[in-house]
């Protein structure tokens, strides 16, 4: 049994019951309704927006953008402005990651005098500053726009 | 020849200082020193359990374990680890019915995992 509801924070909750038998061991005979009234009771707040019991069966979406899920009746669906920041977000982790490794090879380009060195790492640096820029014009609408929109920051 | 023993009551369990009633069963449990709850879970689902009513998913790394029967208090323990490497568990936000699980990486993420919860306290 799984139960989806709406937090007030506006995201998504998944509840996934213990298994009816499971839960006997401890409560005694259940039947189906006391089983499901039990669940819910216990596991769905007060101020749970439009909670509603899914099929075990139905697969939901892959995790990679989970904290930007959102409810459609019993269909579980991606915000995409949501999973838009999270992508902005783990492309700027990286590149900043990446600028401290840039930051110290030009402070060693600048030590020796390296001219051209120091010219090539200002245009990469340049580029990892601007990295995040397409995604940021992007108006998402499907998690693949997001993934194309996205700098492959492997090439640094 | 000794007079017959008596089962244990759950209040002489959960005293714990009895020594002329032997422990059923049904009563083993409410001794302080016997896990309560327990439960393997992986990201999305409670895989095996005892008296645990669900594991809900509130997002990447963080879940809330809900008990099948109420603890006294939110003074209980639990014991939580991860079923992936390089992962740490924080058990936080006791009710009696209810803890949550943030699951967190080397960099202080939070992380998707499988767990184990073990629990013990007065129910």
């Amino acid at each position: 049994m799984r139960i989806l509801y709406t937090r007030l924070d506006g995201g998504l909750s998944v509840v996934n019951a213990a298994r009816k038998e499971d839960l006997e061991k401890v409560l005694g005979s259940l039947t189906d309704e006391a089983y499901k009234a039990h669940v819910r009771e216990r596991s769905v707040p007060v101020d749970a927006i439009d909670s509603i019991e899914i099929d075990d069966s139905y697969v939901l979406p892959e995790r990679e953008f989970r904290d930007a899920w959102k409810q459609n009746g019993n269909l579980v669906e991606h915000d995409f402005i949501k999973a838009k920041d999270i992508q902005l977000q783990r492309v700027r982790t990286e590149r900043d990651l990446l600028l401290v490794k840039y930051d110290g090879l030009q402070a060693r380009a600048n030590d020796i005098g390296d001219l051209v060195e120091q010219s090539r790492l200002q245009v990469v640096k340049a580029e990892l500053r601007s990295a995040t820029d397409s995604l940021k014009a992007l108006t998402p609408t499907s998690i693949q726009d997001i993934k194309n929109a996205t700098a492959d920051l492997k090439v640094y | 020849m000794p007079s017959a023993l008596n089962s244990a009551t759950q209040a002489d369990q959960e005293a714990g200082t009895t020594s002329d009633a032997f422990t059923s069963p049904l009563r083993q449990q409410s001794h302080p020193s016997a896990s309560k709850a327990w439960a393997r879970s992986s990201d999305t689902a409670l895989l095996q359990s005892y008296n645990m009513t669900s594991f809900t998913d509130i997002g990447v790394g963080n879940y809330t374990l809900t008990v099948a029967t109420n603890f006294s208090g939110d003074q209980w323990g639990a014991v939580a680890t991860a079923a992936s490497d390089g992962i740490f568990v924080g058990a936080e936000g006791f009710s009696v019915t209810a803890v949550s699980l943030k699951c967190r990486d080397h960099a202080n993420n939070l992380a998707d995992t499988g767990t184990t919860l073990n629990t013990v306290g007065d129910q």
